[in-house]
């Protein structure tokens, strides 16, 4: 069982690396890319984890309200971060970017916590992790795409800025895992659904705002 | 319900306003820079506050380090970003002539540093004292800003005057919050509730009085 996590890892990642080169799309090749990064995030972060949770006595409420959104979020913004100063600060394509690796990531955690309580899981164990998990990963590291998008804008916002991103998505982790551990944890799952809700509604009237504006601008000419 | 619960639930009601409003009014329009800025600092408090909330409910132990403390360290960097990277630079040229401002607006690390001496000859433990400490530091650099932006003199198009009550409200929300920290850990309640009462005035305010200094800045 010790090396479950490795070989969750190889069967995930190692079809989506044969699917890269089948894409045409560079931008869908990229979020694939990006995908597999996030799974590759939760192997690293998951050994990190385990350093701390037996440094700090296996106390592990408190590691996972307190330490483990920090390292998480951390690791995962690396990349993002990586993206808007190398390639691109489109704000669609950040936010696509960043949530991708939420997502690969939460798809790595999901396995892992699957294999580990095999015995117990159930179908409705499936929904509630894929709804809350997958998308509470995906808004946090989407959250920092959104941002760096406006950071982006003057140098002098960049360490700041981004250190500020990364709380507001730690808070948000650490949130979740006080949730879901508590009495409360529906109120855990409906959160990210809920935060989805709202970010999805706010993209789409941007996207459609955006494309207003292009006809416009062609029945114009 | 005890005090302690009652002004973090009370903060997170007024946060979530000011953030919902921030969303709306700066978020989802185009907006300047600087507003979005501050939206996300009220996002932080309100994330902040409510992380807080949740753990009194969920009955988990208080620790020395949380990560709504880190929340408060990310109001205090959305200040002091949004001054330092968009509207300093606009405002002061380094010239001589503004020297006394720079000079007078180091009353606000002095008020913060002040009130963060008491909670260092507590007996608080040492790792609540240094986080404190850095929340302190990190709330005297942006206050430094916001206390210059507030006496700053009306330079070119007025783009400081215009924003000079928001900066009033951001420095009274990082003394508050100060104060707060020192009443708490010499367990004033009955101060740290009043306190807390007056960052959730703060925080319903901010964001309306910016809107109201910005949409000058479109005239």
């Amino acid at each position: 069982m010790e090396n479950m996590i490795y070989i969750a890892f190889i069967c995930v990642t190692v079809p989506m690396l044969f699917l890269l080169p089948i894409i045409k799309d560079k931008f869908a090749r990229t979020v694939v890319g990006y995908v597999i990064v996030g799974v590759f995030c939760c192997l690293l972060v998951s050994e990190l984890n385990g350093l701390i949770l037996r440094s700090l006595n296996s106390d592990y409420v408190y590691v996972t309200t307190a330490v483990t959104p920090i390292t998480e979020e951390l690791i995962k913004a690396l990349p993002v971060l990586f993206f808007a100063f190398v390639f691109s600060d489109n704000r669609e394509k950040l936010l696509s970017i960043g949530f991708s690796l939420g997502v690969g990531f939460a798809i790595l955690e999901n396995i892992v916590i699957l294999l580990q309580n095999f015995s117990t899981v159930s179908l409705f164990w499936a929904v509630i992790r894929g709804f809350g998990s997958a998308l509470m990963h995906g808004i946090c590291t989407g959250v920092i795409g959104l941002g760096l998008h406006f950071i982006h804008q003057k140098k002098k916002l960049f360490i700041p800025g981004s250190f500020a991103l990364m709380v507001i998505s730690m808070t948000y982790h650490s949130i979740y895992n006080t949730l879901v551990q508590s009495q409360y944890r529906y109120l855990g799952f409906v959160l990210p659904l809920v935060t989805f809700v709202v970010l999805f509604i706010f993209t789409f009237r941007a996207r459609l705002k955006a494309k207003n504006k292009k006809i416009q601008k062609e029945a114009a000419r | 319900m005890d005090l302690e619960l009652i002004s973090k639930l009370c903060v997170f009601a007024c946060s979530l306003f000011g953030f919902c409003f921030g969303a709306v009014v700066f978020l989802a329009k185009k907006s300047p820079l600087y507003s979005k800025m501050i939206t996300g600092a009220v996002g932080c408090m309100m994330l902040g506050s409510l992380l807080a909330v949740v753990r009194r409910f969920a009955g988990f132990e208080e620790r020395a380090f949380q990560i709504d403390q880190l929340a408060i360290i990310g109001v205090f960097l959305f200040f002091f970003t949004a001054n330092v990277g968009i509207m300093d630079g606009l405002a002061d040229d380094r010239s001589k002539r503004f020297a006394k401002y720079r000079v007078m607006a180091l009353i606000a690390p002095v008020v913060i540093a002040l009130l963060y001496v008491p909670v260092l000859f507590s007996n608080a433990p040492v790792l609540s004292k240094v986080i404190y400490g850095v929340i302190a530091l990190v709330a005297a650099a942006s206050s430094y800003f916001n206390f210059k932006h507030a006496v700053f003199p009306d330079v070119d198009f007025g783009v400081i005057a215009c924003v000079r009550g928001y900066n009033w409200l951001a420095f009274g929300y990082a003394v508050l919050y100060a104060g707060t920290v020192a009443a708490r850990v010499f367990e004033l309640d009955v101060i740290c509730f009043i306190l807390s009462l007056l960052i959730c005035c703060d925080v319903v305010l901010i964001l309306p009085l910016l809107k109201r200094g910005i949409e000058k800045w479109r005239i």
